[in-house]
């Protein structure tokens, strides 16, 4: 299935969890803020909450700046 | 001596030893940025949220800011207020604070703050339980309307963004430092020396962020502490009121009688 990750047109596999993107794309779930459809997905969830077709996923962090 | 205790640096309630903040942009690598914390003693840093780069292997820069140092997230990239407010929420969602320091820019040239989004974000963030640094363009009236709004300091620019110029806009913060006494005054952007960062501090301001002077210099942790002591010296300077009075003609320093030749 699609997702919309960071902007762009993600294919990943059907019945994943947050948790499961995050370490097929290779990020260190530490540091990332992950935001699905506009809410902030609070990381305690991650194992639990599935990814649906067609969900609008921002992978973020923070990052240095002034 | 300084005595700290009688100069105590409030914001938002929580009162601070250091009134030298900075950034942690720019740092050729994190541990560099780490020990550039460490030497600047500073008690706040600002930090910048982005999305991840995929496919990159980014580094976690909160692991490399030490215990106890105040983390603000700035709201750079953001054009107007509905973007700042935004980016506030998604970083204290996620459980990095509520301390923010707001930045709205559609300059891309001068990198100049949006004065009036920049009002509207404070105020909105303000009532909804942050503690707000708005960064402005210097301007005496925009400044109250700041106070009015919320904000828990003010953050007058010195220069541009990275310029490295100093304190161009002396005079406006100078009138900013006698009027306003509600919240702090903290010059930021520009600052590129332990001068300007003495400087800022002896026209009154309350606290300097700097962060491309450190982050670029060739000795980045030597350049953090030079701005922490200077930051340091110009407070001394100014609670001791020193060197106010100019004049245009030498005082001798020395009796003036008991000459050997009289």
């Amino acid at each position: 299935m699609t997702i919309i990750l960071n902007g762009i047109t993600t294919e990943i596999p059907c019945q994943i969890t947050i948790k499961e993107m995050l370490s097929l794309q290779e990020i260190d779930a530490k540091l990332a803020i992950v935001e699905i459809n506009e809410k902030i997905i609070n990381r305690n969830l991650w194992q639990e909450t599935l990814l649906c077709k067609g969900d609008k996923v921002e992978l973020m962090s923070l990052v240095g700046g002034g | 001596m300084e005595n700290r205790i009688n100069d105590e640096f409030i914001i938002g309630g929580r009162s601070f030893h250091s009134r030298f903040l900075l950034g942690t942009g720019k740092f050729g690598n994190k541990q560099v940025m780490r020990e550039a914390i460490i030497a600047s003693q500073t008690e706040i840093v600002t930090v910048a949220l982005r999305r991840i780069d995929t496919q990159k292997n980014p580094e976690n820069i909160v692991s490399f800011i030490p215990d106890g140092v105040v983390l603000m997230v700035n709201t750079s990239g953001a054009h107007n207020a509905k973007e700042a407010i935004r980016i506030a929420k998604i970083a204290r969602e996620a459980g990095y604070g509520d301390w923010v320091k707001i930045e709205v820019i559609n300059d891309a040239k001068y990198l100049l703050p949006d004065n009036e989004e920049t009002l509207k974000a404070t105020e909105a963030l303000a009532n909804d339980g942050f503690i707000v640094l708005p960064y402005f363009h210097p301007d005496l009236y925009f400044a109250r309307s700041l106070v009015a709004a919320g904000a828990a300091a003010i953050m007058p620019l010195g220069s541009l963004i990275g310029s490295n110029q100093g304190l161009k806009m002396e005079m406006i913060i100078t009138v900013i430092v006698e009027e306003i006494t509600e919240v702090p005054i903290i010059v930021d952007a520009g600052i590129g020396s332990a001068t300007d960062a003495a400087r800022a501090m002896e026209i009154g301001a309350d606290a300097v962020l700097a962060n491309t002077a450190v982050a670029i210099a060739e000795n980045p942790v030597m350049m953090a502490r030079s701005l922490a002591l200077a930051v340091s010296a110009g407070r001394m300077g100014f609670l001791a009121k020193g060197g106010r009075t100019s004049m245009m003609r030498a005082q001798a320093s020395s009796p003036l009688d008991g000459l050997l030749n009289g």
